[in-house]
């Protein structure tokens, strides 16, 4: 895997410098796509079989097929890295923000568009400032603006940050954000391919996914593919986080399995009690998720997601309750409030799980949460109201008796004092 | 309070996040967007106030209220939370006074708490104002607020 020239962890440096960068390999990608026609250049993505990193796993290659020739584009790059337990888009943008800037220079080249967005989370503002010197950086070398690598083609990138919002991190939400409204997603159809940015034909892709293009398109599509999993190729970043000797960034090949994943962190500080994987709508596993493959097809198979790749290890000292309660009170914090079983039904949860934490719970708030997190799948308009039953339910199933036995505990003292 | 050069902003709905950022820092005593901003932007954009401060109540970063010179952001997410966020959160209000959500009585501070700041290789984390504090520990919190408070004193001398 070393070896591997697919790496994004391979031009990873501590001061990002366009010399250097280009000095180990940078736009190759970029040169062999201005050889190609766009047209080419969105074939060899689609034969790559790349799928989006941000979470949910679209092919790159069709979405950028779906964009309608002969119409002004955009290309934006979702930076609004939210997930909690996700740290890989911080990493490529302090470390090699050029992979992330010459992907989106293809994608902008594949599709016929001459202005891009980068949408950085409000909560990076060191992230953003790193960005903003290696844009007038690829500037300068002619690689942004008019006449880049002297053809025809012209493109350039601004730096958008975001205010704080979980939600906006989601495509149509990021949007609205962009264009200067309350993050609210919008009802899909139409994609953003057909109607985005001010009406107009948008692309929109994951940082991690911009990084592997140029990768993709200077070393060609079977040295991707020959790492990964099936339905799943490429190498993928992960966060891992919580008790681990090291926590980090870590890049594998899809599919590599969460004990393998874990050994390179360092292993588990003391005994191993729990796992979420994807990000906080991701279920929470007991320890039998050491088995599991971090890929798409894997992770769905076993009821579950890929998400982001966010690993978070939880040992014997973690208290679930504690868990439920953070988890609850982040979907109540970050519902946009847009639609009412959203906006209430998580306001409920928070409310139980914190009960329940502060050791006033009651026993028949488990049930009552089920019921509640099951009527939001059926009832929220977007994934994010959709997705809170994930957590909860597993959480229950995997670690139920401990919060009943918490809830019983906390009660029982209260009526000996 | 610096003023903020409005015509280097286009008409333009788009830009109304960046004000809000350009606004609240420099009113670096407050770290707020007060009416008189809210009036200035809504002006510039042609804009009602009304609509300024629903964009404005939106995003978690921005207070249409004053808060504390230094704004702390404590990350209560899983992943601090499992390696001792909540310590910090009990340093910061037990031994320090400070108050979710409420400006300290000498003006200094503001605590609010946060879904993730994307550093949990480095957890517990917390920002204060535009800077990560990273790998928390009672007595670098402890350093940094005292240091803080020193440097206040020190400028109103």
């Amino acid at each position: 895997m070393k070896k591997n020239k697919m790496l994004i962890t391979r031009f990873a440096m501590k001061t990002p410098d366009l010399e250097a960068y280009i000095g180990v390999g940078g736009y190759q990608g970029l040169k062999k796509a201005l050889e190609m026609g766009p047209q080419e250049v969105i074939g060899t993505v689609k034969e790559s079989k790349l799928r989006g990193r941000g979470g949910a796993g679209f092919p790159t290659g069709t979405k950028w097929a779906g964009i309608p020739q002969d119409q002004e584009t955009y290309v934006v790059c979702n930076a609004d890295e939210g997930e909690p337990g996700t740290f890989k888009d911080r990493y490529i943008m302090e470390n090699t923000p050029f992979l992330m800037i010459e992907g989106m220079t293809i994608a902008a080249y594949a599709v016929g568009a001459h202005k891009g967005y980068v949408y950085i989370r409000g909560e990076y503002p060191s992230v953003a400032a790193t960005v903003q010197s290696a844009l007038q950086a690829a500037r300068e070398q002619n690689l942004l603006g008019g006449r880049i690598l002297g053809t025809d083609f012209e493109f350039d990138i601004e730096v958008k940050r975001g205010g704080g919002s979980y939600v906006v991190g989601d495509e149509t939400a990021l949007l609205s954000s962009l264009m200067g409204k309350r993050g609210f997603p919008w009802m899909k159809p139409p994609y953003p391919t057909e109607k985005g940015l001010w009406d107009k034909p948008t692309v929109i892709n994951n940082v991690e996914t911009l990084a592997y293009v140029p990768l993709i398109l200077a070393h060609g599509t079977p040295a991707f593919a020959s790492v990964g999993a099936e339905g799943s190729p490429g190498p993928k970043l992960y966060s891992v986080s919580g008790h681990v000797s090291s926590p980090g960034i870590y890049e594998f090949p899809m599919g590599v399995s969460v004990k393998e994943l874990l050994k390179a962190a360092g292993g588990v500080q003391g005994q191993l009690k729990a796992v979420q994987i994807g990000g906080t709508a991701g279920p929470i596993y007991d320890d039998s998720a050491l088995s599991m493959q971090l890929d798409y097809n894997s992770m769905q198979a076993a009821g579950g997601t890929l998400g982001s790749g966010a690993v978070v290890v939880m040992n014997s000292k973690t208290n679930m309750a504690g868990v439920l309660d953070v988890s609850m009170r982040f979907f109540a914090e970050e519902s946009c409030g847009q639609c009412f079983p959203c906006r209430y039904g998580t306001r409920q949860l928070s409310y139980m799980a914190n009960r329940i934490a502060a050791g006033n719970g009651k026993h028949r708030y488990l049930p009552l949460m089920r019921e509640t997190g099951e009527v939001m799948k059926a009832t929220s308009f977007c994934p994010f109201g959709q997705s809170v039953s994930t957590p909860l339910n597993s959480l229950l199933d995997n670690f139920g008796d401990e919060v009943e036995g918490f809830i019983r505990q906390q009660n029982y003292i209260k009526e000996v004092i | 309070m610096q003023s903020v050069e409005l015509a280097n902003f286009p008409h333009t709905q788009e830009h109304i996040l960046e004000l809000f950022h350009e606004f609240q820092d420099r009113n670096s005593d407050y770290s707020y967007i007060s009416p008189a901003s809210v009036r200035q932007i809504a002006e510039h954009l042609d804009l009602s106030m009304a609509e300024v401060y629903g964009v404005l109540s939106f995003y978690h970063m921005f207070s249409h209220r004053p808060r504390g010179k230094y704004v702390i952001r404590l990350c209560d997410s899983l992943s601090c939370r499992i390696v001792g966020s909540l310590d910090i959160y009990a340093y910061l209000t037990e031994e320090l006074g400070l108050a979710r959500n409420r400006v300290s009585e000498d003006g200094l501070f503001s605590l609010e708490l946060v879904n993730c700041l994307g550093s949990c290789n480095t957890a517990p984390n917390m920002m204060i104002n535009d800077q990560l504090v990273p790998n928390l520990t009672l007595d670098k919190v402890d350093s940094y607020i005292h240091s803080l408070q020193e440097e206040a004193a020190h400028e109103k001398k």
